[in-house]
């Protein structure tokens, strides 16, 4: 089941897609409403089609079904002075600091129409990610009694995902190179992990175009997706960039 | 008719699911497909939905409860259709 090099045995369709849209730093707020609004429309069409956006955010807390304030203790003025909103939502997880540099990874995927259930589902995330990582050069493995993602050095990727109707939302964040001083205003790892990052991990700059483009491929191929349309804005989005103001 | 609301196949039977929070209140009337509960398992949420319509009659089980597939969660009293 958790074997590595595990691949699905999916219905193949030969016309199955994906739309996959490289967003850039895009606000929170706009992407959730892309996301709701892919996730009606393919409730209505009930086709086997996916969509997949990978962004990054501007500075951001959210804190997840898992998570609690108590993750935020000591960081609170901090997180006040620097103007960064704090938000409870629907998602799997604990409480995550957004922040340029991480990548956020959300796939909307019709998971009943292509057989996948929700282990399934929760397997390819992660293996896509620790294959993603062999190609940067870092080995990346599971936990258990973590939905992570870890590297020699710490906790590099969250797991914070959402099913409605049995198509999936939210999805993932991998720390590639973001400001960790910022990041580690929080306690995001509730399991006393070192959080880290890939450009930590590799003790230089992690390519984020590179980490894009390999999740990206290793993603269509672990759910069984033959066609991409690869799109780098979405006419409904606008992109933001915050300025922070958080001197740690 | 009571109809139970079970907790549906996820794909792997001894997973340990918690119930995180219920969408519907006892007393409120739901809509087959609506969404009436929903369950966690690490890192991930999902949705339970209302196999038929009716009013939601009890609650088997809390949030913060464990729960695994095929559990009853709740109970719906089916509407009677006027014919």
């Amino acid at each position: 089941m958790n074997s590595p090099t595990q691949r699905f045995n999916i219905p193949q369709n030969q016309d199955r897609a994906m739309q996959i849209y490289m967003l850039g730093c895009v606000d929170f707020d706009s992407l959730l409403l892309l996301q709701e609004r892919t996730l009606q429309e393919m409730r209505r069409k009930e086709s086997d089609q996916a969509v997949l956006f990978i962004c990054e955010h501007p500075p951001i807390v959210t804190i997840g079904r898992e998570g609690s304030l108590r993750q935020l203790i000591g960081s609170e003025q901090e997180l006040k002075a620097g103007q960064i909103e704090v938000r409870w939502i629907n998602r799997g997880g604990g409480a995550l600091f957004h922040a340029p540099g991480q990548l956020a990874v959300y796939p909307v995927i019709p998971l009943k129409r292509i057989g996948l259930g929700i282990p399934d589902y929760q397997t390819g995330l992660s293996q896509a990610v620790i294959k993603m990582a062999k190609e940067q050069g870092v080995v990346a493995h599971t936990q258990p009694g973590s939905s992570g993602i870890f590297s020699r050095c710490g906790q590099f990727s969250f797991l914070g995902a959402a099913i409605k109707s049995w198509i999936s939302y939210y999805g993932m964040y991998i720390n590639v190179s973001p400001d960790m001083k910022l990041l580690r205003l929080i306690d995001s790892n509730q399991n006393d992990h070192r959080l880290t990052s890939l450009s930590a991990t590799l003790t230089r700059e992690a390519s984020m175009s590179a980490v894009r483009e390999s999740l990206m491929r290793q993603l269509v191929s672990q759910f069984g997706y033959q066609q991409t349309h690869i799109f780098t804005q979405h006419p409904l989005l606008h992109k933001v960039k915050n300025q922070v103001y958080v001197h740690t | 008719m009571a109809t139970p609301i079970v907790v549906p196949p996820v794909g792997c039977p001894n997973q340990d699911l918690t119930v995180s929070l219920w969408l519907a209140r006892v007393g409120e009337q739901v809509f087959a497909g609506d969404r009436v509960v929903e369950l966690l398992m690490p890192g991930i949420i999902f949705d339970v939905e209302s196999s038929c319509s009716g009013i939601i009659t009890s609650y088997e089980c809390q949030p913060g409860t464990k729960v695994r597939e095929g559990n009853v969660l709740g109970w719906i009293e089916q509407e009677q259709l006027d014919s």
